[in-house]
């Protein structure tokens, strides 16, 4: 969908060039008038794909954009010399700093650190055309933001990669499970009532079991990431897990048992539920995102 | 939106960076959790990134802070006083901090108003002790001042008739049921039983003033009749001597009907007597006092003279058996006459009693104590010398002596109550 430029009104457009000190990274208003348009017709200016935006909302849209960050990564994207300048010198120790934070070790941190910058500066082309990575980036937070969150991308698909070639002798193979003490219908009756509550808990309640629970996360990272206080996310992981177990004896009841009978089958061993709750959470609203890829 | 190797579909960086940052916007923001609580490598990119930024703001801060508080003082925040962070709370607090000063203010001043209270009355209570056992002489006087201070509470009127009393002769005016033993101290009660000779003197009187006095009876002042004005001034101050400025209540029937104010001896009473305001009260009042049946007493003396007596709440018991008509005590005797004008006398507080020959006329109605002044000490007769001899020496000295007052309001005097004389 795209949107045309907010014509209307030239004297936003000029304030914003301004603003941007776009001028000092030798990019003209056009140039910044187009920077702009790419920014908001690639986001429809953060409003849903079948919303139209009005300039009053393209203004609120592009006043909340990180101006100077966004026109000093396009004017490096375009190899200004004087912006790589002001790049290196305002960004290069602290992405060292974030990659050594991320990779929790030094000499693995700098190597992070520096295979990014270099395909930041366009060593990597593709279809014999330079390309930088600093042109996806669009403004919505700060490039400081941007630049760790590649990182950690980074480190994380490094991490996975590798952890999938290592040698399956490492592993040590489990202890074979003893002999469940309940029904082995009474269990599966458990795990579907288990697999239906997860589903019908909402996006946040799932993330907050998954990162606490699943990832082991603390509080306070979990309280950072929603940008809440950890008492918060403490009380609502709390409110989730009561409405969940709930939820699970309604489902149990639902199958046929009675309350006090499912409230004994919930006392039964976890390790006779073969239920795998990763992958239960994990199964669910993948659409969403690649509904989007698709189009 | 990309795919990564995995062919797996995650928010690309910038909206995850967004989301990380809170500059993403609701619908986003939703789509970002939904897809973080499913998807474990996207939460461990954000939780990778908040680390990364934990430590870069803890490292960039120790080297910043430093470099930042020398270059711009001014960015530092000024310590502002302890009491400017109170800013409104003053207010309340001083109000509180007033009412609790206030508070004990007052408890301090009360409790050092019941002290002294408490001083002032002890030894006012220990004198009025015994006296409450007499109802009706408390009735009668429900506002009895303090016996040491007489003319601090009582009216004017009241403590007039105390002039020149050096030994203090107390009158005291009461029911014949409440009548109380004699002692020895210098004291004279007197029923009022309605004489005849009192009325006519009392219709004869000018009309009486009331003076109403708050919490006492009724207070009369009696004019004086006008052939007694005209009597000489040392005549008049001889006979008045504490029958002055006494003052008699209303007369009610056969009851209490006259109470004064007989103050307790003192130089204080002494100078009293000496003023000049108290001499023609003193003088107008003494010649009626006999004839009024309302005889004096002295509240403040009331008290002190019924516990001197010994046996307080017993009445006399007189060898006639009548009633006792009026009593008087001085010189460790007590001289007593009943209902049929008989006199008695007795040395013992009124244990034995002796009847005393009438040596005047008439019919004995009102026996008093008076007192010699000093200036003009008289000699009054006494059993051991003859009655002739009781005239009026220069050098005697001064003390109490006895009058008795018959039905025809002729007086005869005696020191010992044996001997009597006529004046």
């Amino acid at each position: 969908m795209q949107t045309p430029l907010i014509a209307s009104d030239p004297a936003l457009l000029v304030a914003l060039w301004h603003e941007s000190g776009a001028a000092g990274w030798g990019l003209a208003a056009d140039d910044c008038n187009r920077i702009l348009l790419e920014v908001g017709s690639k986001c429809n200016y953060g409003l849903a794909p079948d919303q139209s935006a009005t300039p009053r909302q393209q203004a609120r849209f592009f006043r909340a954009l990180c101006l100077p960050d966004l026109v000093l990564a396009r004017a490096c994207a375009r190899g200004h010399e004087c912006a790589w300048q002001h790049f290196v010198a305002v960004y290069r120790q602290p992405l060292i700093r974030a990659a050594i934070a991320i990779s929790g070790n030094d000499s693995v941190g700098r190597e992070l650190a520096d295979q990014l910058y270099g395909e930041l500066y366009g060593l990597t082309t593709r279809d014999g055309e330079r390309r930088c990575p600093l042109a996806s980036y669009r403004g919505r937070g700060s490039l400081m933001g941007w630049l760790r969150t590649t990182l950690a991308q980074r480190h994380v698909d490094h991490h996975r990669r590798t952890r999938r070639e290592e040698s399956l002798d490492e592993i040590d193979t489990p202890a074979p499970d003893p002999a469940p003490q309940i029904s082995r219908h009474t269990l599966s009756m458990i795990e579907r009532a288990t697999e239906g509550a997860l589903r019908q808990r909402d996006e946040e309640e799932r993330f907050l079991l998954a990162a606490y629970y699943l990832d082991g996360q603390t509080l306070l990272q979990i309280a950072r990431t929603l940008g809440v206080h950890e008492a918060t996310v403490s009380r609502r992981l709390q409110r989730a897990i009561g409405d969940l177990r709930k939820q699970i004896l309604r489902n149990i009841g639902k199958s046929g048992l009675s309350r006090r009978a499912a409230e004994e089958a919930l006392d039964a061993d976890p390790r006779d539920i073969h239920l795998n709750v990763k992958k239960l959470l994990q199964n669910s609203q993948r659409e969403t995102f690649q509904e989007q890829a698709n189009e | 939106m990309k795919t990564t190797g995995q062919h797996e579909f995650h928010p690309d960086t910038e909206l995850l960076n967004a989301f990380a940052e809170h500059a993403a916007g609701e619908r986003e923001r939703r789509q970002v959790l939904a897809h973080l609580a499913v998807c474990g490598r996207c939460r461990k990119v954000l939780a990778l990134s908040q680390q990364a930024v934990d430590g870069y703001e803890v490292e960039f801060e120790a080297a910043a802070v430093p470099a930042v508080a020398a270059a711009a003082p001014t960015l530092t925040r000024h310590r502002s006083s302890w009491w400017r962070n109170w800013r409104l709370a003053w207010m309340p607090v001083a109000a509180l901090s007033v009412g609790i000063a206030l508070a004990v203010y007052v408890h301090m001043a009360r409790v050092e108003r019941n002290a002294e209270t408490a001083r002032n009355t002890a030894p006012e209570l220990s004198q009025n002790e015994t006296a409450a056992n007499s109802a009706p002489l408390q009735q009668a006087q429900p506002a009895t001042p303090p016996a040491s201070a007489p003319s601090e509470n009582v009216p004017k009127g009241l403590i007039a008739g105390s002039a020149g009393q050096g030994a203090a002769p107390r009158s005291v005016a009461t029911s014949p049921a409440a009548q109380a033993p004699p002692s020895a101290e210098t004291q004279t009660v007197t029923v009022s039983q309605a004489q005849p000779a009192i009325e006519t003197e009392s219709a004869q009187a000018a009309p009486a003033e009331p003076q109403v006095v708050a919490g006492s009876p009724a207070v009369y002042k009696v004019a004086p009749p006008a052939a007694q004005r005209q009597q000489a001034p040392a005549e008049l101050a001889k006979k008045s001597e504490d029958r002055s400025r006494q003052v008699v209540d209303g007369v009610a029937g056969g009851q209490l009907s006259a109470v004064s104010v007989a103050p307790m001896p003192g130089p204080q009473n002494s100078n009293r007597a000496a003023t000049p305001e108290s001499s023609p009260e003193s003088e107008t009042q003494s010649k009626e006092l006999p004839q009024r049946a309302g005889a004096v007493a002295g509240l403040g003396a009331l008290s002190k003279a019924h516990a001197s007596f010994g046996l307080a709440g017993t009445p006399l018991r007189l060898p006639s058996g009548l009633a006792v008509a009026s009593v008087a005590s001085a010189n460790h005797r007590i001289l007593a006459i009943d209902s049929a004008g008989s006199l008695f006398v007795s040395k013992d507080s009124g244990i034995a009693w002796q009847p005393v020959t009438a040596q005047w006329t008439g019919r004995a109605i009102l026996v008093l104590t008076r007192t010699i002044p000093p200036s003009s000490a008289v000699a009054t007769p006494t059993a051991e010398a003859p009655p002739n001899s009781a005239i009026a020496t220069p050098g005697a000295p001064p003390g109490p002596f006895f009058e008795i007052v018959n039905d025809k309001n002729a007086v005869w005097q005696s020191t010992d109550g044996m001997i009597w004389i006529a004046k």
